[in-house]
């Protein structure tokens, strides 16, 4: 088995342990979730850097899938989904996962310079592109228990965090202290 | 004195705090979350972690403007 | 000229002020061009040009009347260089919102004269190189009624096109960004400042947002000229302006005085205080509460007020009996300004909240001595920190209170109280609209 068949299994996985992590922690960032050895500014930053982080290996990933001749998969089928005979489905949603990644990426660099709801629009797509990952290595993944294991933990953590998420008041919505509503002179 | 100042977007700030956190030096917390911005210009040492103040915030509420004189901004 | 019987009278002193309130025309045009002559003629100017209007205004010296107290040529000056920098046409807005529950004189004005106000702003526009003038009142308010059938009285003859807005009750909704932001996108929240509205207001364009009163003062001084105003009234801020008196008066309602008049003198054609007074209610709920013996003698203009602390702000004086508490008086319009709040802003919509508990607290006698050190502490924090100048507002009144009722506070402390009355006397609006109101729904439109 060749070593770039190795190579782009192993970082496919890291990506995706990555891409997970770097989901939750935006949940983190944005409910205020944070701690005195976790403080907001460590969480926001973490969030960003390990996204970079996680594009450094999903390029490793991508570039041994390619280079590695065994299955046709050309550098155009890197940005075109679903243009190659391979497992086209389940590859082709690899794709979708890294074009959508460069979208937020890239929005995110110069998010100082768009419009603020140009990149609010686009950030989710964070959801939606962790979701293909995760079908994406479940589809074209060779190793058929270690992928569903990690698989499923994956979709525990990020799912916990969704629940979370939604289940509990935006942290701006907490009144620290409500006005009474009635307006009588107090005795 | 670098000749900027810390401005904020009052509106967009939703007291996450990051600020402060990055640049305890010119950014204090009320009792409520919310930062106390001291409108004195930063000083060239303080100015990169200015600058990380400023990007790390969540809601881009912070900005750095160069100040042609030393005129409040921040609070 | 002998008042009317609304309660809301206004008067013409001998002083011989009754510019804006001595004739009463109504809607009617005809006798709206009796009483004042026919609307000027002035030819509409290119964008980015002044008409000389403009210069007459910076002439008169006229300063804007809805607080602000800001020279209004400068403004209109203003307007016209950021149109012409920015290559939009301007737009014009009349602010008959009148927020501050205690005050009534934009009301009484559009009422008894709302063409002189509608005048006002067709030539400011037409100086500036506006097309539209927008006239902004409270939904369900007679003031909305009165705009209404006067400009449907005047049937469109005027040069520039005349649209009525209405606005949401609430406070801030009569903000100058909140304002601006309600004509163009039809919410009326605050929006961050800058740009100003003289630069961006309605949809983006350089506006003109100046008060009902400013606007009918610009209609006199476009017809009798600039001296003619400075003829009267305070150097600095010359001619006349108008001041809801009310509370322990013999005669609450909206005066017209010259500017500088003292306000012993206007407490005097208010019919006299009734019985013993020591505190005064001065430019609103976010204006300042003063000492009555060292507010009396003091002119009636925003460097005259100062030494007691006292602002004019939107035209507001209300007497405080000596049998009420002031302390309760300002925990009720504290609350009530909490929740005002537009709650955008962490330290407005905390702060103040916290504030209003506090004097909950100081007001029923239930507070201990650090917690009032707390409460000054957060008076102290919260200004200047918010998008709009709302919690400082708050904050001054809540502020100027612990000062001049320093000693009922302390005897608070003590759980005692030397007020004998039970009956309010500051106007709050009964509809308190409990925190949180953050989002853009519907009772921001």
């Amino acid at each position: 088995m060749s070593i770039m068949w190795l190579a782009t299994r192993a970082t496919g996985e890291i990506s995706l342990v990555l891409l997970t992590a770097v989901t939750v922690m935006g949940i983190a960032v944005t409910k205020g979730w944070a701690s005195s050895r976790w403080p907001e500014s460590v969480v926001t930053l973490l969030h960003r850097n390990i996204s970079l982080l996680a594009m450094v290996f999903l390029g490793v990933h991508i570039g041994t899938t390619v280079i590695d001749g065994y299955v046709p998969i050309g550098w155009l089928d890197v940005v075109i989904p679903f243009a190659q005979p391979y497992r086209t489905l389940w590859v082709g949603l690899g794709t979708v996962t890294f074009d959508l990644l460069l979208a937020v990426i890239i929005t995110s660099l110069l998010r100082r310079r768009i419009p603020q709801s140009l990149w609010k629009g686009i950030h989710w797509a964070s959801y939606l592109l962790w979701a293909t990952a995760v079908v994406h290595g479940l589809g074209s993944g060779t190793d058929r228990l270690l992928t569903r294991v990690i698989a499923a933990a994956m979709v525990v953590a990020v799912g916990a965090a969704v629940v979370a998420r939604f289940a509990t008041p935006h942290r701006s919505d907490d009144p620290v202290v409500s006005v009474p509503s009635r307006s009588e002179v107090p005795r | 004195m670098s000749g900027h100042v810390v401005t904020i977007d009052r509106i967009k700030c939703d007291g996450f705090g990051t600020c402060a956190q990055l640049l305890p030096e010119r950014i204090t917390l009320d009792e409520w979350g919310y930062p106390i911005i001291d409108a004195a210009p930063v000083t060239g040492s303080e100015l990169s972690h200015a600058k990380r103040a400023v990007n790390a915030c969540p809601r881009l509420a912070l900005g750095l403007a160069k100040a042609a004189h030393p005129a409040p901004a921040g609070r | 000229m002998t008042p009317t019987s609304t309660p809301q009278r206004a008067s013409a002193p001998a002083t011989g002020a009754s510019r804006l309130l001595g004739p009463a025309a109504g809607t009617d045009v005809a006798a709206h061009a009796a009483a004042f002559g026919a609307l000027p003629a002035l030819a509409r100017t290119k964008r980015g040009h002044a008409g000389p209007l403009v210069a007459e205004i910076e002439r008169s010296g006229l300063a804007g009347r809805g607080g602000g107290w800001f020279p209004t040529g400068r403004k209109m000056s203003a307007v016209v260089a950021s149109s012409r920098q920015a290559r939009k046409d301007p737009a014009v807005v009349v602010n008959a919102m009148e927020g501050e529950p205690a005050a009534s004189k934009d009301a009484v004005l559009v009422h008894r004269n709302p063409h002189l106000v509608i005048d006002g702003a067709v030539l400011a526009a037409q100086s500036i190189g506006a097309t539209t003038v927008h006239l902004a009142a409270h939904r369900g308010s007679r003031a909305l009624h009165d705009l209404q059938k006067a400009v449907a009285a005047r049937g469109g003859s005027d040069p520039v096109e005349l649209v009525v807005v209405d606005g949401p009750d609430r406070y801030v909704a009569s903000e100058e960004s909140a304002l601006a932001h309600l004509v163009g996108e039809g919410i009326a929240l605050p929006v961050t400042v800058p740009p100003r509205v003289f630069e961006s207001g309605v949809r983006r364009r350089p506006t003109l947002l100046s008060n009902a009163e400013t606007y009918a003062h610009i209609a006199l001084v476009a017809r009798h000229g600039a001296e003619w105003f400075r003829s009267v009234g305070d150097p600095a801020v010359p001619g006349t302006t108008l001041i809801s008196v009310g509370g322990a008066v013999g005669q609450p309602g909206v005066l017209e005085v010259p500017t500088g008049t003292t306000v012993r003198q206007i407490l005097g054609l208010a019919g006299g205080t009734t019985g013993s007074v020591s505190a005064v209610v001065t430019g609103g709920y976010g204006g300042a509460w003063a000492s009555a013996g060292a507010l009396v003698d003091l002119p009636w203009t925003p460097e005259g007020l100062k030494p007691a602390g006292a602002v004019p702000g939107a035209g507001v004086l209300v007497v405080l009996p000596d049998d009420a508490c002031g302390l309760v008086e300002t925990a009720r319009v504290v609350r009530w300004m909490a929740g005002q709040s537009a709650g955008q802003c962490g330290p407005c919509r905390f702060g103040l909240a916290a504030v209003s508990s506090d004097f909950d607290l100081l007001a029923s006698g239930r507070m201990k001595g650090a917690e009032l050190r707390l409460l000054q502490g957060r008076l102290g924090v919260i200004p200047g920190r918010g998008a709009c100048r709302h919690p400082d507002g708050a904050v001054r009144f809540a502020a100027t209170a612990l000062e001049v009722f320093a000693d009922e506070a302390h005897r608070h402390l003590s759980g005692r109280c030397s007020a004998g009355r039970r009956t309010a006397i500051l106007p709050v609006p009964s509809t308190s609209t409990p925190l949180p109101v953050s989002r853009p729904g519907e009772e921001w439109r």
